[in-house]
């Protein structure tokens, strides 16, 4: 009974991790966009400057996050299995608990440093407006300017949103695989 | 008509043998502990011509025109506290690579604001492996 509310929990943070990787890829993206409309002198500046503080340039972050959508489908479909192997009892339970075990393994092994991935660059897009406004006008224009600051203050909580449940996801597959 | 026309086309040449391809350095500009140096470059150009009138109705004339262009060929980044060659660099603005030149000035000035805010600890290409397969 309480392996099955395990489960249940899981699939319920799993969609929701789902679709916070989802909103946070699709910032990520709008970021992108927004670089790519930048002056050529301004461009590879912001380009390198992510990838200098948070060690990923944007193209890696969504490569990353695409991963972890794929990972949280492969969470999911098969913590429902396990849902359905337990609803029939028998041999299949087992069956079903090898393969969650196996499909979350690589995101145990980098969950924590997600993590503090995530955080890192929550703190990077903290620090970002300050940083942009330091930038002298001769070499990014206001419109510019502003379009790049005000993109900010969704990503800093999408990924503190998607860290919380990282942490979460990983408590809970502890709970249900052992 | 000749002769007066060979006259200025020598002058001309000259002078645009003295004044082409003269490079200067411009006015330094301080940032943190980098200096740039802008290294700008005059081309003079000249043109001329002369001629006579048609047969019967005699008149002459000749013409001339210079001209010239200055404009930034490269910049030399010093920092300050790097002895010896390796503290200098020098950027060539090739036509199209004004903005690469540009953009490594950005970089320089972007240097020091990150030095005044304080950096992160990079990521490891171990940990990012771990994030790509996650």
């Amino acid at each position: 009974m309480q392996q099955k509310e395990e489960i249940g929990s899981l699939l319920k943070t799993c969609e929701f991790a789902k679709e916070s990787v989802s909103a946070f890829l699709r910032s990520i993206n709008d970021y992108i966009a927004v670089v790519e409309g930048l002056p050529a002198v301004a461009k590879p500046l912001v380009r390198r400057d992510l990838e200098a503080n948070t060690g990923m340039s944007a193209d890696e972050l969504k490569a990353f996050l695409e991963r972890l959508g794929t990972r949280y489908s492969s969470i999911y479909d098969a913590a429902q299995r396990m849902t359905s192997a337990l609803a029939n009892g028998g041999d299949d339970v087992n069956v079903a608990a090898a393969t969650l075990s196996e499909v979350s393994a690589p995101f145990i092994e980098g969950v924590d440093i997600a993590v503090e991935q995530l955080e890192t660059m929550a703190i990077y897009m903290e620090g970002l407006p300050d940083k942009i406004n330091m930038v002298p006008e001769a070499f990014l224009k206001a419109d510019s300017r502003a379009e790049l600051i005000s993109s900010v203050p969704g990503r800093v909580e999408r990924a503190r949103a998607l860290k919380e449940l990282l942490e979460k996801t990983k408590e809970e597959l502890s709970a249900v695989t052992g | 008509m000749e002769d007066s026309n060979a006259t200025i086309s020598e002058v001309l040449g000259n002078l645009q043998q003295i004044f082409s391809g003269v490079e200067s350095l411009g006015k330094a500009v301080e940032f943190g502990d980098k200096v740039a140096i802008p290294i700008y470059q005059f081309n003079f150009g000249t043109g001329g011509g002369g001629g006579g009138g048609r047969e019967g109705r005699p008149s002459s004339g000749v013409g001339f025109a210079l001209g010239g262009t200055i404009g930034p060929v490269a910049v030399i980044i010093l920092t300050k506290d790097v002895p010896g060659p390796q503290g200098v660099q020098i950027h060539e603005f090739g036509t199209n690579k004004l903005g690469e030149a540009l953009a490594e000035l950005m970089l320089r000035l972007w240097e020091m604001i990150e030095s005044q805010i304080g950096k992160r600890e990079k990521l490891s290409s171990e940990k990012k492996e771990k994030l790509m397969n996650i």
